[in-house]
This record gives structure tokens, sequence and C-alpha cells, in this order.
């Protein structure tokens, strides 16, 4: 096999060895190796990629097992998709990484976190290389681990441990989904290969209709769960328990992305099935117009952020469910930069100034200049002003939708867009952008360290720059997938300038300057400004109707059942031990010539039996 | 041969008698001394009939270079036992019943 892609994801896979063994003794150099290793991954990446244009470059695998019949490889597929997903995924890993490095100077466990990032990199990037599904679903877990870890990772925070488990045990439920789908195929294709299973999808997956939309369908499960779309989103918020750090990286390239790449990657299948095509994109509208309102409610930046995520990707699978998949994974990339950004930029904030409550950040971008600026060109390109990346892959998702005659969704597009302007220039205008408090004593922030203002420098260039590879003025990134370079459609143009331009505007109307005209707004209808800032209180609503019965059937589990009788017949056995034991302690007299006798019996009883057994 | 069998049996029998009958912890010691002379005497017995009969001589003398340390150890110990408790009554040593 060619070592080059393989590689790429056991570079940071080593890392985390060194640093879960020596990590502790290595103290600040820890984080040398990890950006070390990522580094040359990133390296690697961009040398892989450049063997992509046109096809796939390479799909090889070696016998890993074999139970019965059941044969499972280990293969690497690099092509167009995994190409640019390595690239991505390690580019704003080894961002994040280089900024870490300031954010995370004065945590105790500081080699810990590396160890994590590194670990988390290394799955990620497993699970775009691999060539078949089993290997992509044991990534796909070992993902979900990582992001447990680094949710949880202020473990003296019972909210972190908390909001971790929730991670973990939501995910799961669409991972189950995931698990079904791979069974089926496997059941109906007899492979796990990429290539063999996307062969048959033209043939006997793909035959009855009903097989591909039930695979589809419990693909996008997995996929709903991993990439926190309606109903399983509820754990992508409170993930906002973790370091800000590994927020970027969950939000922008490790985390989430995956469940976009999943449904990307099995486009094969789930085209074969219009039905499941148009599930996902009713539930990626759905996701995202949901998140859009609750952002514009929240009063916590990294918040905001959250909820800004989970609206975006539901456009990406707007995007993929409307046929247009590579506009999908365009969003995708261009999301990953300026998202990253984002949250790096209200990272160094929250560094400058230890808050991150809307209200008690204000005007911090007055002193934090570097990061007032970097964090204006990740919202000008998540609010899809043009030439921000944002615009041009946004525009894409829209100019499909109308072109292929879904003008309803067109028009919840629309909306979406211009919320999406709206809720993150309040973020911008009310809060980094204010005017300072008056009369408030208190020290101005300072700027961040260097190793935290170069990557948001980077980041900003990438928010501004990524966007004219696919755009109609170059269509590289669709010549990379093999597609005819995207073509101006006016109508769907125009009018997704004049909403986002709106969007800013009414923001500026609404937050500029230290008003609050828009809030005054919105509350003149309390009971619903209420239930969207409570976010639609759905997390009550699982609280009440699946958390707590579930609560007490373990509770009255845990005293009927396991007390009496687990614990009855554990403690039985120590009894009956304990019986025995008084018996035979007797022996035990302590003197010699007892236990000689004993042994002495013994020899005896030995040589009667040789004598009768062996000599008879 | 039956001469030899006999009295490495009788040898083994007064040995035995001697390590389960003494208190004496020095008794014991000789009495678990006689019993390995009694393996020692068989081994030189079945010797003279083997085909080989430098195996079980060479046996022997390893046996009775092995019994010289074990004595020593053993006396050794039996002296410790005297510093510490004051006594070779072996009766009197049975710490190991609680």
């Amino acid at each position: 096999m060619n070592p080059i892609p393989i590689a790429i994801p056991l570079l940071p896979l080593a890392a985390f060895a060194i640093l879960v063994v020596f990590g502790s003794r290595l103290g600040r150099a820890a984080a040398y190796v990890a950006i070390g290793a990522i580094g040359a991954s990133a390296a690697l990446s961009v040398y892989v990629l450049s063997w992509t244009f046109g096809g796939v470059a390479l799909d090889q695998s070696l016998q890993w097992f074999e139970i019965g019949s059941v044969a499972a490889d280990f293969g690497i597929r690099i092509d167009a998709l995994s190409g640019l997903m390595l690239l991505v995924v390690t580019a704003v890993s080894l961002l994040v990484h280089v900024y870490s490095i300031g954010y995370m100077g004065g945590e105790a466990r500081y080699s810990v976190y590396f160890a994590y990032l590194s670990l988390f990199s290394a799955a990620m990037l497993m699970l775009v290389a691999v060539d078949n599904f089993l290997l992509l679903y044991i990534c796909w877990e070992l993902v979900g681990l990582c992001s447990f870890l680094l949710i949880g990772y202020y473990v003296d925070r019972p909210a972190a441990g908390d909001a971790a488990k929730k991670a973990f045990i939501t995910t799961r439920i669409g991972d189950l989904g995931l698990l079904v789908a791979i069974l089926a195929i496997y059941a109906s294709v007899g492979s796990f290969r990429y290539s063999e299973v996307f062969a048959a999808a033209q043939g006997k997956l793909g035959a009855p209709a009903a097989m591909a939309t039930v695979v589809g369908l419990l693909l996008f499960a997995g996929a709903i769960g991993k990439s926190a779309q309606i109903p399983l989103h509820v754990w992508l918020p409170d993930a906002m328990e973790g370091p800000t750090t590994a927020s970027a990286l969950i939000h922008a390239a490790t985390m989430v992305a995956a469940g976009v790449y999943l449904v990307a990657r099995a486009f094969p299948i789930i085209s074969r099935s219009p039905a499941a095509l148009e599930t996902i994109a009713v539930v990626g509208l759905a996701s995202s117009f949901f998140a859009a309102t609750v952002a514009l409610t929240q009063t916590d930046a990294k918040r905001i952020l959250a909820y800004s995520t989970i609206s975006q990707l539901g456009l990406m699978f707007v995007g993929v469910g409307t046929g247009a998949w590579v506009a999908g994974i365009f969003h995708l990339t261009t999301h990953a930069f300026f998202k990253a950004l984002l949250f790096l930029a209200i990272g160094s904030i929250i560094h400058g100034t230890g808050e991150q409550h809307v209200e008690r950040i204000r005007g911090a971008g007055r002193s934090m200049r570097i990061t007032a600026a970097t964090f204006a060109f990740g919202a000008l390109a998540l609010a899809a002003i043009p030439p921000f990346s944002g615009f041009f892959s946004k525009e894409e998702i829209l100019s499909n939708l109308y072109s292929t005659g879904r003008y309803w969704m067109f028009a919840a597009a629309l909306l979406i867009s211009f919320l999406t302007a709206l809720y993150i220039w309040r973020l911008g205008f009310g809060a980094i952008f204010a005017p300072e408090p008056e009369g408030d004593g208190a020290k101005a922030p300072h700027e961040s360290p260097i190793t935290m203002t170069v990557p948001l420098v980077i980041l900003a260039a990438a928010a501004l720059g990524v966007g004219f590879l696919g755009s109609p003025f170059s269509g590289v990134f669709q010549k990379f997938f093999d597609e005819p370079p995207p073509h101006v459609i006016p109508v769907p143009l125009t009018l997704s300038f004049v909403t986002a331009v709106a969007g800013v505007a009414v923001a500026w109307w609404g937050y500029g300057a230290g008003r609050r005209r828009l809030d005054d707004v919105l509350k003149r209808a309390p009971a619903l400004y209420d239930l969207v800032q409570d976010r639609y209180r759905i997390d009550e609503i699982y609280v009440n109707f699946l958390v707590a019965p579930l609560v007490a059937c373990a509770r009255w589990t845990y005293e009927r059942f396991d007390k009496n009788t687990i614990d009855g017949a554990v403690n039985g056995v120590g009894v009956a031990a304990d019986a025995l034991g008084g018996v035979l302690r007797r022996v035990q007299t302590g003197r010699v010539r007892d236990y000689t006798a004993w042994m002495l019996a013994g020899a005896v009883g030995m040589a009667a039996i040789v004598a009768v057994v062996v000599l008879r | 041969m039956t001469r030899f069998l006999v009295l490495s049996g009788l040898l083994l029998a007064i040995g035995a008698y001697g390590v389960m009958t003494r208190r004496n912890a020095i008794c014991t010691l000789l009495g678990l001394e006689i019993m390995l002379n009694a393996g020692n005497l068989n081994l030189i017995a079945f010797s003279r009939v083997s085909p080989s009969p430098a195996v079980g001589q060479t046996f022997v003398l390893f046996s009775i270079g092995i019994a010289a340390c074990e004595a020593a150890v053993g006396l050794a110990l039996i002296l410790a036992m005297w510093r510490r408790y004051r006594t070779v009554d072996i009766d009197k040593l049975v710490s190991l019943k609680e």
C-alpha cells in the first residue's frame, strides 16, 4: 500500500500515543509534538490533494481479519471528496492547535488536552480516508468518544460532565441508525467497500426503491446525530461547556462535518431514493430555520455560534438533499474556515475579558483590534456578503433550489439567510463593536498573544478567499469534482445579496451604537420570544418525557431488582464462603506436627493410589 | 535388593516417627535427615540394577550436598527461633492458627 495517505491519520495518532505516555514529563513541549504531527499531516494532505484531480486517485485495501464468511478489510480511498476533506480537517486542526498554545496556556492538564486534540484529528482523518463502511463506523464512534472527552475536559465542572454525557448519548441514538444501515448494506451487497456498494447501488441495492429509501434514511439518522439536526440537535449547544478551541474544532472540521461527509459519501445510494433526498432537504431546512430563530434570542456568545452551526449544517443538508451535493460540500468547506474563525475570535475575546455573555463583552472589540477585525471577516462570510466565501457557497445552494423549481424552499432559505445576517451582526454590532459601557471602571481587555492572532489572521484570509475557488469566476472547486462550473442565475443571486445586506442593515438599525430597538420590537410578543429563547423547550420535553421515565425505571430496577436479587446473590456467595471458612479453619491448628501428619497422610494416600491404579 | 528396600522403609518410618513425636525442633530436624537418607538409600539400591548406575549415584551425591545446605538453613532457623522466642518447642509456636 502507498504509505503517504496512511501516514496522514497515523501521525496525529502517534502524537496521541506519545502524549499519553510521556505527556506529563513533556510539560509545555507537549503542544509542539501535537503541532508537529498535524503540521506534517497537513503538508501531506496538500500533496495527496494534487493526485485527486479527475476521479479516484487511490483505492487500496488489505485484508484485516475474517470471521466465517465475513471479511473485513483495511483500506484507504483517496478521491476528490476525501482528498478535500483531508485538507480541510488538517488545515483547521493545525490552526486550532497553534491557537491552543495561547488559549490553553494556563491549564494544568495541558498535555492531556493536546493528546485529545491529536486523537480527535486522527479519528476524523481516518474517517474520511477509509474505503469501507465498517472502518467508517469505527472511526465514527472514535470521533464521538473524542468529542465526549473534549466537551468534558474541565473535569471539575459538573455541567461539563453532563454536557459530555449528553453529547455522547444523543449522538449514539443516531449511530444506531448508521449501524443498522451498514448491516443492511452488507446483507444486501455482501461487502463493506464503497466501490462495490456504490456499484451495487445501480443494481440490486437500488432496484427496489424502498431498499434505497430505508438505507438512505438510516444513514441520514446517523448524520442527524453527528451533525446536530432536529430532533437530535440538543447536544451541540450544551457542548459549549468544553474549551472554546475544542468547540471550534467540533463545529468546523472534526465532528459535525462527519454527518455531511457521510451523506455526501453515500450519495450514490441515497440519490436512488427521491423520498430519502426530500426528507434530508426538509429536515435540513427545518433545523436551519429553527436554529436561526433561536440564535437571534440567545445571550451567550458561544451559544449564538452553536445555533448558527446547526443552521448552516441544515443548509448543507438542503444542498445535498436537493441533489447539489457538491454545493453542500463547498459550503462545508467555506463554513469550516469561517466558523473556526468565529469561534477562535470569540475565544480570543473570552481570553481577554473572561466573559462570554453578550452584555458583558460589550466594547471588547475596541481594545482588541485584531480580534475584532478577524471576527468581522468571519461574520461577513457567515452573513453571506460578497465577496466573502459564505456568499458563493450559500448562493449555489440557493440557485439550485431556484433552478429546480423548489420555490417555497427557496423562500424559506432566503428568510434563513436574512436571519443569519441579523443574528451574527446582532452579536457584532450589539456586543463586540458596541461602545464600551460608560462609567464602568473595569480595565480594558488586552489583545491576545501572537500564537492566537496569527491563526485568526490566516483563517480570516481563508474566510475571504476560499469562496473564489467555487465562484462563477473560477469554478476550480466544481472542476475538481468533475462538475460544470456554476453559472450565474440573476434572480437568486440578486435576492440572496439583497436579503443578506438587509439582514446586516436591520442589525445595525436594531443593535448599532448601543441601541436595543429590535429586542424591544421582538419582546412585544413575550410568549413567543420566551418560547424561542428557551429553545422551543425541546430540552424540557426530552427531560420530562424521555429522561424522567427512564430514570424512574432505572431507579425502580435498582431498588427492587438490583438491591434484592443481584446483591442478594452476591452477598449470599460471601456468606456461604464465610461459613465454609469457619469450618475449615479448625484444620489450621498452627502446630507444625499436625501439618506434618497431614503431609504424610497425603503422601501415603498418593502412594496407595499409585499402587492401586498404576501397578494393578 | 529386598533387604535394602526394607532397611530404607524402616529408616523412613523411624524418621517420620521422630518428626511427629518430638517437640524439640532439633530432634524434628534429625528425623527429617533420617527420612532423607531413606530416600538416598533407595536411589543407590535401584542404581545397582539399573543399566546406567551412575545416574542414581549422581543423584545421591547431589541429594547429600543439598541436604547439607538444608540442615544449615534449618539450624539457622532454629537459632533464630531461639533468639526470638527463647524456645525450641515447636508446639508453642502456633501463631499461624490465628
